[in-house]
């Protein structure tokens, strides 16, 4: 069974013909992930709490949210030789660039391109394609100190020109903040964490999962 | 048939185009809009009590746009007191109620100008009807009566007792237990369902409704299969019965989304505002990949799970239920053919996976219908039971679960599938299976637990009732059950054992069962190691550490934070060894936290040292009931040859009272 699929292909269905239809349907793709790892190069750390964590950019792999025709066209008219090479998963859709153009450069044609921006870098949790993947579908989590009063809260994320999506509920003065999709949140996250002003500061990211 | 069903979806949407053209053309007609009188008061209004649901009508009035139900379980209720399904149309049925309890309805109608007078209240009490579930007899997970080829007669969750000695009026089902399936979606619309669909209570996170019906374009059964388990309705003459078939199902279609924002709602859902998570028991049949690698839960997780503990059920917390995982073979990744699934010889163990080790779930292993360890199930010190689940379905008549599929074509069980041993009532599967087969068997349990007890059972007394009740399955000498030092059975493929519903309810509803005492957790410090692992070597590098005085007579859970820094992790064996003073005699106990394993990247295996032990959260049940003092040893073993590393550090936290 292959990786790419597993979210529609729990092993409750291995043996299931409507899952290997899927993979019929899909067998173009099927190498998607096979990148030489070698060339997961680029890695980024990110803030997990207090805990630092790492994970690689796929130089090929670009990660589409909320796909619709109109975006396809675009993007696939924003970088010659694009594809479509999975399954949705969730509401990701993934596209491989070719050989000769970087993911990151791709992502920067696509921006200009594109009004809505609903496009991440794909990034993994080891240094192989074969790692879980995420992605960055926009927004940050930060959690500020939880025994500042709400006007306290509300000036700092003022001060620091943060536009607050939702605030959550039960836990005292975590926020989802605004940012846009792919690695300006995760560097926003960092940058904000770095500060030593927030407890938590991380991506919203997207995860790849499976049903089990 | 799959080609006449996509031309009417198309219909269907081209028909909704027209609509909102005519739609469009109406407004830029008319400028600007006048306020309509406020609509009049609905009448003729009619409630009829069916099994678990209301079917209610009323004439349309003139003004209105649509009709706000308001009820309650007592009559008179003002309305601000009263529950509101918001925004509806007449007929309306009022799903997942209670049987033999009269609900109270005022109904008003509803425009841009505001809502009328509500109606004259009306009642209606659902009741039951007698009729039997015509696939139950498959249901080898609730009474394996040999069944199905190989079975053995007996290995099943016990549940026939119950079932018998639950008279028909009886409210001994799971009623008013609210179970949330946090998955793929819910198909709340299913035959089999949609009685036990607590109204307006799902959530839709692609469209923000309360329908998480699977789309035409994901068509994923999943979620639906796994409620189907937990709460397919009895007595009702169609297919299956679950384990707790008339506890209250909401669907989050969290996996359609799989952010972390989402992920924390999901977790933790408060419709009605009241500062308490929704559901009683979740249902997570999902995780992260299952190839090998340590997979940690993020904060946001690890903070959603914390607030379902200690808010949930008003304080009693929420109980989690969490599947154990399937990559004992390495599931779908077949990296290498020697691995048979034992524990010794699996590519991935529910330890390293972060969701399902965590302190606040019960991590659900499977078993098959000889009550064995299914292959794939993986096993972990952080098990906490199990439950059937059958190995896979086979074309010469072999099933595993029976359970609800996508109604029609869709889903696991479609009519393309030429598979002649399905069902041919495609609205359900005999194919479902996995550790996300195990997990809701658990949940319907603790629903039956939940609605039998008269005390005030926290999510820590499920836990507790169910691993001191569950059954020992596999009892030959190689299965490797021990006692720990508590005198409590376990075993590292199976937990505590398989789940016994009938001696679960029991002790739930024992007069005599003293609820746990509030939790204490009990930090160690940071205990530095710095020593090299010998490479290749059956002793490695061992640290032992007194705890005393941590107020902590019985254990429920441990946590082991390691940190070790290796160039290819999988190398390591890690194992914890308690060691006590019991009325003189020294007493021992182990948790094999770690195993020596194959992972998905050993391929390339230079690329795989992003996955050292870095403050890695290891989960242990197995020392339930031991106090916490004593000395702990941790054991970092390298078995085998050429890449190394050292052992760093390491901390150790207890739960318990």
């Amino acid at each position: 069974m292959k990786q790419g699929f597993i979210h529609k292909c729990s092993i409750a269905s291995q043996l299931l013909i409507s899952c290997l239809q899927l993979s019929t349907d899909l067998a173009a793709d099927s190498n998607f992930r096979n990148i030489p790892a070698a060339q997961l190069q680029q890695s980024y750390t990110w803030y997990d709490g207090d805990i630092k964590r790492e994970v690689w950019v796929n130089p090929q792999l670009i990660a589409e949210f909320n796909p619709t025709i109109s975006q396809k066209n675009q993007i696939s008219a924003a970088v010659t030789g694009a594809q479509v090479v999975s399954a949705k998963m969730g509401p990701v859709r993934f596209w491989q660039v070719n050989d000769t153009i970087n993911a990151k450069t791709a992502i920067s044609s696509i921006s200009k391109r594109m009004n809505s921006n609903q496009i991440s870098a794909v990034l993994h949790d080891g240094a192989s394609t074969l790692s879980a993947m995420r992605a960055i579908p926009g927004n940050i989590i930060i959690y500020l100190d939880p025994g500042w009063d709400q006007a306290t809260a509300t000036q700092w994320l003022a001060q620091k020109n943060l536009q607050v999506v939702s605030q959550r509920q039960f836990m005292p003065n975590v926020f989802v903040i605004k940012s846009i999709p792919g690695l300006e949140s995760l560097l926003m996250a960092n940058k904000l964490y770095e500060s030593g002003e927030v407890v938590a500061a991380f991506p919203n990211w997207w995860k790849e999962l499976v049903t089990k | 048939m799959l080609q006449s069903k996509q031309s009417w979806r198309y219909t269907t949407f081209y028909l909704l185009i027209l609509m909102s053209v005519f739609s469009c053309s109406k407004t830029n007609e008319s400028s600007p809009i006048p306020e309509q009188p406020r609509p009049e008061q609905p009448r003729f209004i009619s409630a009829t009590g069916v099994d678990g649901y209301v079917d209610l009508n009323w004439s349309t009035v003139q003004y209105a746009h649509s009709y706000n139900i308001y009820f309650s379980t007592i009559q008179n209720t003002p309305l601000s007191e009263s529950k509101l399904l918001a925004n509806k149309q007449p007929p309306y049925t009022h799903t997942g109620l209670i049987n033999n309890t009269t609900y109270y309805y005022l109904i008003a109608a509803v425009n841009t100008t505001g809502e009328s007078v509500s109606s004259e209240e009306i009642s209606a009490t659902p009741t039951s009807i007698v009729g039997t579930n015509p696939l139950f007899i498959y249901q080898w997970n609730l009474e394996n009566t040999a069944q199905v080829a190989g079975a053995i007669r007996g290995e099943d969750i016990n549940l026939a007792p119950l079932i018998t000695s639950c008279n028909t009026e009886d409210n001994c089902r799971g009623e008013g237990i609210l179970v949330a399936i946090v998955d793929t979606g819910l198909e709340i619309s299913h035959e089999d369902l949609f009685s036990n669909v607590a109204a307006d209570m799902s959530i839709n996170y692609l469209d923000s409704s309360y329908d998480p019906t699977p789309s035409a374009s994901s068509e994923d059964p999943h979620g639906t299969a796994v409620a189907g388990i937990v709460a397919a309705r009895d007595q009702n003459s169609v297919g299956l019965r679950g384990v707790a078939p008339r506890a209250s199902l909401v669907g989050y279609n969290f996996l359609q989304v799989g952010d972390m924002t989402t992920a924390f709602d999901a977790l933790t859902h408060d419709s009605d505002g009241d500062q308490s998570p929704d559901a009683g028991i979740s249902v997570n049949s999902w995780g992260p990949l299952d190839n090998g690698e340590l997979h940690a839960a993020e904060i946001d997780i690890v903070s959603a799970l914390k607030v379902g503990v200690e808010k949930g059920r008003n304080g009693l917390g929420t109980v989690y239920v969490w599947a154990a995982g399937n990559g004992a073979k390495g599931a779908s990744f077949n990296i290498d053919q020697s691995a048979t699934g034992e524990c010794n010889r699996s590519v991935d163990n529910s330890n390293y996976d972060g969701f399902a080790n965590d302190p606040r779930v019960m991590a659900i292993g499977a078993v098959t219908e000889k009550g064995l360890k299914a292959s794939y199930s993986e096993c972990g010190a952080n098990l906490w039971i199990s439950a059937p689940a059958g190995e896979f379905c086979n074309s010469s008549g072999y099933y595993t679960i029976t359970s609800t599929d996508l109604s029609g074509d869709a889903g696991i069980n479609t009519d393309q599938l030429s598979n002649s041993s399905e069902y041919t009532n495609t609205n359900y599967t005999k194919c479902f299976n996995g550790t996300s087969a195990a997990t809701p068997t658990v949940a319907g349990v603790a629903a039956l637990m939940l609605q039998q007890s008269t005390h005030n059972l926290s999510w820590r007394d499920i836990r507790f009732i169910l691993a001191n009740t569950a059954r020992i399955n596999d009892p030959g000498p190689q299965a490797g059950w021990t006692q720990n030092g508590a005198g409590i059975s376990v075993n590292h493929k199976y937990g505590f054992g398989v789940v016994d519903s009938l001696a679960a309810v029991a002790m739930a509803k024992d007069p005599n069962y003293l609820v746990l005492d509030p939790e204490v957790q009990f930090d160690s410090p940071l205990y530095a190691v710095n020593l090299s692992i010998p490479d290749n070597n059956s002793v490695g590098v061992e640290d032992v550490q007194t705890i005393a005085n941590s107020s902590i007579t019985k254990i429920e859970y441990v946590e082991i934070t390691l940190t070790a820094a290796h160039a290819y992790f999988a190398d390591l064996e890690v194992i914890l060894t308690h060691t006590y003073l019991n009325d003189a005699t020294t007493v021992s106990s182990e948790s094999r936290l770690a195993e020596t394993h194959l992972m998905q990247c050993e391929r390339e295996i230079s690329n795989c040292s992003a996955f050292s032990y870095n403050n890695w959260r290891f989960g242990s049940s197995r020392h339930l009931g031991e106090p916490a003092d004593g000395t702990w040893m941790l054991s970092v073993r390298d078995k085998k040859a050429n890449l190394t590393g050292q052992f760093d550090s390491w901390k150790i936290k207890f739960y318990g009272s």
